[in-house]
């Protein structure tokens, strides 16, 4: 009998720290997503910053400014819960703006105008931080979809309703090969 | 920096011996040191080297005596000791014989440490100038400011010299050879362990950061768990496997600790323990500073010897790379360029 009850504690045990294990990469996957929503509402309002400085001299963008506002727009309406459908946004918004910035070196005004330099030095301080925060969070996101997908957690998560969380990719602009052309 | 009027004056004429030498470039952070070494350094190695030659026959006179009295002493200790002093106060004798001992070594050696301190002062300090940096034979004690850091060995004795510090590619630095010891006294004796034997280096870096990172050596799996926790600060598992093989970090901010140690970041880290033999450092990230202790396990900067001529440049040679090494971590971490770490 003590046996018995000895097994069934230990069985116990052992259920409650893979609960618990789960319960922390849950809880560390959403710090992460909270972390990386503080570094993208940075680069919102940056944007229209950027937006004003560059309307004054890029009369002919006016097609690429549309489509930054665009995105921005939408990606602030989406919500938490859409995370897979925003994280895409952010990636066109980031698209967008990587091709806003090689489009100032077209016109030496913008370039060289000092509210744009200080503009440009942010969006890539902003830049540095969302990279971090997304390395971040795809740390902990990858460490959850484990445990989402691996038994004995996979069946803990199935039981508590924990699902696996999508990661925030790279953009296509960071995935390429920089071209050294391109910047010489 | 320049050399001062009163270290000219210092280094009049050159005494007896032949300081005609001339400093030969081979790498490229020796260019320009050729015209240096004949304009601040040659002129007075004449000196130095008559002051080496009158210390190494102080030191050689004196370690005679020494000898000379220890022979009989020693003698008349083990043939009449036991005869003479009484059990009760052996202890006290053989106490009283091992302080009058290392008092005649420190009598002995005392030619020999005037005469490196000397040497570094007259010689290593235009070294430093050279590199536009200031120096201290004796330190300044650099540890001191790592006191938060969390990359300090455990340590109850510290020893310090050569402090070097200044400015490169417009980054503070500093940098100075350190030896921590643990000493744990227990009813068998007392026991010195040396837990760090190396360079502490000191960087202020063109950013503040509100968080505390650290990057310490990894210690295996089994360990590297202990630690982890025991540590105030969370763990950071980052990508790069190599870097994550080597080194394990911890961070009271897990997106700035990232910020920090991007992966380029982390392939420098990488290079630059490999430039000091694959060291097992440590680096700590706090306010606007980067703080690394690099074990060396060589003395560094020692460019005499009592017993070799100093109108050689080999040893300067050696002296020159060791700074340029040092200085180097700024080029490698890049750390002169004001974005993307």
């Amino acid at each position: 009998m003590l046996e018995i009850l000895i097994f069934i504690g230990a069985i116990g045990v052992l259920i409650w720290f893979l609960y618990a294990g789960i319960i922390k990469k849950r809880n560390k996957a959403n710090e992460a997503f909270a972390g990386i929503d503080v570094q993208l509402k940075k680069r919102h309002d940056l944007i229209p910053n950027i937006l004003q400085i560059a309307k004054r001299f890029m009369a002919h963008e006016t097609e690429l400014l549309s489509e930054i506002t665009r995105l921005r727009t939408a990606a602030q309406a989406a919500g938490a819960d859409k995370a897979g459908e925003r994280f895409g946004l952010e990636s066109a918004l980031q698209d967008q703006l990587g091709k806003l910035m090689i489009a100032v070196e077209a016109y030496p005004d913008l370039k060289s105008d000092e509210a744009m330099v200080n503009a440009q030095r942010t969006y890539a301080e902003v830049e540095a931080h969302i990279a971090a925060a997304r390395r971040f969070y795809n740390s902990a996101v990858n460490a959850l979809n484990n445990a989402v997908h691996i038994w004995p957690t996979s069946m803990i998560a199935r039981m508590i309703g924990i699902g696996e969380m999508p990661l925030f990719e790279a953009t296509a602009q960071e995935r390429s090969a920089v071209d050294a052309r391109d910047h010489l | 920096m320049t050399i001062s009027d009163a270290d000219r004056a210092r280094r009049a004429p050159a005494g007896d011996a032949d300081a005609a030498i001339a400093f030969e470039e081979r790498e490229a952070h020796e260019a320009g040191f050729a015209a240096f070494f004949e304009a601040h350094i040659a002129p007075i190695l004449g000196n130095v080297e008559d002051a080496r030659l009158e210390a190494r026959k102080t030191f050689n006179f004196r370690l005679f005596l020494a000898v000379l009295a220890a022979i009989p002493v020693a003698t008349a200790g083990i043939l009449f000791g036991p005869r003479l002093i009484s059990p009760d106060y052996f202890d006290v004798s053989l106490g009283a014989a091992l302080f009058a001992a290392v008092g005649a070594g420190i009598w002995v050696n005392r030619p020999r440490t005037t005469f490196l301190i000397g040497f570094k002062q007259d010689v290593l300090r235009p070294i430093a100038a050279f590199f536009e940096l200031s120096f201290d034979a004796k330190g300044r004690n650099l540890c001191s400011s790592f006191g938060d850091t969390g990359i300090l060995h455990d340590h109850n004795e510290r020893k310090f010299e050569d402090g070097f510090w200044g400015e490169y590619r417009g980054v503070e630095l500093a940098f100075e050879e350190v030896k921590l010891v643990k000493v744990t006294r227990t009813n068998k004796g007392t026991r010195r362990k040396t837990v760090f034997d190396g360079v502490a280096v000191m960087l202020r870096m063109n950013k503040r950061f509100k968080g505390h990172t650290i990057v310490k050596e990894d210690l295996g799996t089994a360990f590297n768990w202990i630690r982890d926790k025991t540590n105030a600060l969370e763990t950071v598992k980052l990508e790069d496997p190599r870097f994550e093989d080597r080194f394990e970090v911890y961070a009271s901010d897990q997106i700035e600790a990232r910020y920090l140690l991007t992966p380029a970041f982390m392939e420098r880290m990488l290079a630059v323990a490999d430039a000091f033999d694959k060291a097992r450092l440590r680096a700590c990230f706090r306010d606007d500073r980067l703080y690394l202790l690099i074990p060396y396990g060589k003395n560094l900067f020692e460019a005499a010897s009592l017993h070799k001529t100093v109108l050689e440049t080999d040893s300067l040679r050696k002296v020159l790379r060791q700074i340029q090494e040092l200085r180097g971590i700024v080029d490698a971490l890049k750390l002169n360029e004001r974005l993307g770490l």
